[in-house]
């Protein structure tokens, strides 16, 4: 494979990479622990595209009365869910789709489409020097005044924060985010 | 469109994207960026995962169950159907 010069790399990733004030922005709402979804059955066929596989998954490891605290931060307001819809190593990760869809029949929440990461990070078992060195970039259309925020994931927060920094550079607004899981540590899976 | 999902739970437009993995890519540039159609397959898959899960017998159960628990809790919530 011949790599890019790292200033044509650099110069790319500017033209995509965008970051917003975090200002009174709510602490994530994490469903689970990371090593309950990871040995989970589903885990990684959702992973690589089953949609079938996914819904198994938040349903079984997504407890109902989290979501109280996700009501709290929504404060009777009706932000679209959007999800890092992103393609993956081995295909593409059904899981915060899912998670968004079951999240807003659950909740009564539109849900956002047309917003998908438009490159490949390969973040799975990655070490966190890499995944700051391959932010995840987000292209499409924000059509929305207010989104929330869904991933099946937190590491460093990098995703979340390169998604909410492209939404909200485009005049729409971030109120909060909701992860499937969470690691302490960035060299955990993604 | 075929909102049904294939053996092994892909979506049509998931499986494509699978496929599309296969190629080897030449330069970083086509590695990390995706192309056009791996966009555009991509969009299509949101909408197909959606209208799959909106005739998910599994996330209606779930549905009915809560909505059953909040009749038993307050006696007083009008169910959609008879609204």
């Amino acid at each position: 494979m011949h790599l890019a010069p790292i200033p044509d790399f650099a110069e790319r990733l500017k033209a995509y990479l965008r970051r917003t004030p975090w200002t009174d922005f709510p602490d994530a709402i994490i469903h689970a622990d990371e090593p309950v979804v990871k040995k989970h059955p589903m885990y990684a066929a959702a992973k690589m595209g089953n949609a079938d596989a996914a819904e198994i998954l938040v349903l079984e490891t997504s407890p109902i009365g989290a979501l109280d605290s996700m009501s709290e931060v929504l404060s009777g307001r009706r932000p679209h869910l959007l999800a890092v819809h992103a393609l993956e190593t081995e295909g593409m990760n059904a899981i915060p789709r899912v998670f968004a869809k079951i999240l807003s029949k659950v909740l009564d929440l539109p849900v956002a489409t047309g917003i998908i990461q438009i490159n490949r990070v390969t973040h799975t078992g990655a070490s966190g020097y890499y995944r700051l060195a391959s932010p995840a970039l987000f292209g499409g259309k924000v059509k929305e005044k207010e989104y929330f925020l869904v991933d099946d994931f937190i590491g460093q927060g990098g995703t979340l924060a390169n998604l909410k920094g492209f939404v909200e550079s485009q005049g729409a607004t971030v109120i909060g985010d909701h992860l499937d899981r969470e690691s302490v540590f960035s060299e955990a899976e993604a | 469109m075929e909102p049904n999902l294939k053996p092994g739970g892909l979506t049509p437009s998931a499986i494509a994207l699978k496929d599309s993995l296969s190629q080897k890519p030449d330069t970083l540039s086509e590695a990390t960026m995706l192309t056009p159609f791996q966009k555009e397959l991509l969009l299509q898959a949101e909408i197909e995962i959606d209208e799959w899960l909106d005739q998910s017998p599994r996330l209606k159960a779930l549905l009915l169950r809560m909505r059953s628990a909040a009749i038993a809790e307050n006696g007083d919530v009008v169910m959609d159907e008879e609204k």
